[in-house]
């Protein structure tokens, strides 16, 4: 029972986690919550749905092509609801509440369009269950825990050797000196917004295989801003550590307690880290922001 | 080699550069000095793009700089900037390695790595360590190196001796000297007007956003009103 739990809180918690990174790597160089972040992992659910589901594509390629689209979304949500407010320096606040915009005109436009039906993935494994030590195995907690662990260690790489990723982590911390090496700031958060689209849509795909497929799912992101919280905004490792956090106790409550309670422990969660620890676990020191 | 006609700079009402033309040549050391306020950091902003000029024109090699500060530096025009601004969260190694940002020449940029630490040997000891626990006088040769790293023709420099201790600055104006012998023009800003004055070839003062003196470096450190108001004489 006790295995099976922590396993089933890491793949949730992992799922917490990617979708915490991409949410993440936006703050940390734009200073604003994205809240258009959830639309694009609805988005994602929905898209790996159709590859998964009518076109018939494998899981992985589904994954994969699903990522890549999400990303492109990604940069057009920056460029077309987000580069003119920087370039006129407008407060955070504006940026704020234009991304609440786009969540909401993402959101009615999947309704619109697709209409509020609820789908599910179709089985992509052959058994959903694994036996280990006698407790039954969810193999998709497995699969989604080596896939996140998989983008953490390919993103930790580009941040720390590519030249894009040193000066990504530059951007962050000084723009304007950033872009006196050269670096055009626009291209850096372009592709800070590929990447925050790439989290957003695998951690959609899981979400839609393992929940359901349906327009108010972009929601989960709330988990996603208790987990950065819980790490410290703007701190990646923090992210990390807090969606795993978070998904282990999550887990703990539903199966302990009643999953009934499992949303207002998250919540309680968060406010309680937001009034005694306001700087999350790992506060943020410079070294680590990113 | 560079050639600034008639430039305004506004910040809201504020006009901090008010109708300034001046020239550098080649391979020339020229040293702008000025108290708090009269506008260099402000000059030195708009050449390298980082502030936008109201009116006038700033030519380099007989062409018009482009508006973008990163298309600036791919001419090999380079400001290190006023304070340093070396990033925190960046080693040293990392911090050099995006003063070479724009470079693709990766066997050339190993062996001007090699050549700046020769240069800093300061920072070989500390390749690894982040660019925010550096000490001040460690952050300015890094920031010094870091513009180096982009393999400037026109490197400006921001008060390269601010809140240093005197050997230091001492040591910071030899490189700034070593620099220009292997080849890289230098338009130098400075609080130091006698060190500035001493090692141009030329030199202009800024008041107010206005020029109200220009000449030979040396010369000017005989000027009695020079003297008077930069020299505390
Ligand atoms: N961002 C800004 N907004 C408004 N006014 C500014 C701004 N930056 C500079 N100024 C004003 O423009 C004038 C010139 O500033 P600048 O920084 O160029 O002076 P400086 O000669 O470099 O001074 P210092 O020796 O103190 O560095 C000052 O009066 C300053 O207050
Ligand atoms: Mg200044």
């Amino acid at each position: 029972m006790f295995l099976q739990t922590m396993v089933t809180g890491l793949g949730i918690g992992s799922i917490y986690a990617l979708m915490a990174m991409g949410y993440c790597l936006v703050f940390s160089i734009l200073n604003f919550s994205n809240f258009a972040h959830g639309a694009m992992i609805m988005l994602g659910a929905y898209v790996g749905f159709l590859f998964c589901s009518i076109i018939g594509l494998s899981f992985f390629w589904s994954l994969i092509l699903t990522a890549i689209i999400t990303g492109i979304l990604s940069i057009i949500n920056e460029r077309l609801a987000y580069r003119t407010l920087r370039e006129k320096s407008a407060p955070s606040l504006y940026l704020i509440i234009t991304a609440m915009g786009v969540s909401i005109i993402l959101e009615n436009l999947v309704y619109s369009t697709i209409g509020s039906n609820f789908y599910s993935y179709p089985k992509i494994f052959s058994r959903n269950y694994i036996e280990i030590f006698s407790s039954t195995i969810g193999l998709i907690d497995i699969y989604s825990f080596f896939v996140s662990i998989i983008c953490i260690i390919l993103l930790h790489l580009f941040l720390n050797y590519s030249k894009m990723g040193i000066a990504i982590r530059a951007g962050v911390s000084d723009p304007v000196a950033a872009s006196l090496m050269g670096a055009n700031f626009n291209v850096l958060i372009r592709n800070v917004f590929f990447l925050s689209g790439i989290f957003a849509g695998i951690a959609g795909v899981f979400m839609g295989f393992r929940y359901m497929v349906y327009p108010q799912m972009g929601w989960i992101t709330n988990k996603a801003y208790i987990a950065a919280v819980i790490g410290g905004l703007g701190s990646l490792p923090g992210a990390i550590i807090g969606g795993l956090i978070l998904g282990i106790i999550e887990t703990i409550v539903s199966v302990y307690i009643s999953s009934v309670v499992r949303d207002v422990f998250s919540f309680s969660l968060l406010i309680l880290i937001l009034l005694f620890k306001p700087l999350g676990l790992f506060g943020v020191k410079l070294e680590d922001k990113m | 080699m560079l050639k600034i006609t008639d430039m305004n700079v506004f910040y809201g009402h504020i006009h901090a550069i008010q109708g300034i033309s001046i020239q550098v040549q080649k391979n020339e050391i020229v040293s702008i000095i000025g108290s708090n306020g009269a506008g260099k950091s402000t000059l030195l902003g708009s050449i390298a793009g980082i502030i936008k000029k109201t009116s006038g024109e700033i030519t380099f090699e007989d062409n018009q700089l482009p508006a973008h500060s990163y298309e600036i530096v791919k001419l090999g025009v380079i400001l290190v900037p006023e304070r340093r601004r070396i990033f925190p969260n960046l080693t040293v190694n990392e911090n050099l390695k995006m003063g070479a940002y724009l470079r693709n020449d990766n066997l050339e940029i190993e062996k001007d790595l090699e050549e700046i630490y020769r240069l800093f040997p300061i920072l070989k000891k500390r390749t690894k360590q982040y660019g925010g626990t550096l000490s001040g006088g460690e952050q300015q040769m890094l920031a010094i190196a870091r513009g180096l790293m982009s393999k400037p023709k026109f490197l400006m420099l921001d008060e390269p001796s601010l809140g240093l201790a005197p050997n230091l600055t001492e040591e910071v104006f030899l490189k700034i000297k070593e620099i220009n012998q292997i080849g890289i023009t230098i338009l130098l800003v400075e609080q130091n007007a006698f060190k500035a004055l001493e090692i141009a070839s030329r030199a202009y003062v800024l008041e107010n956003g206005r020029i109200t003196y220009s000449g030979i470096g040396t010369e000017m450190l005989d000027n009695p009103n020079i003297k008077n108001a930069y020299l505390g004489v």
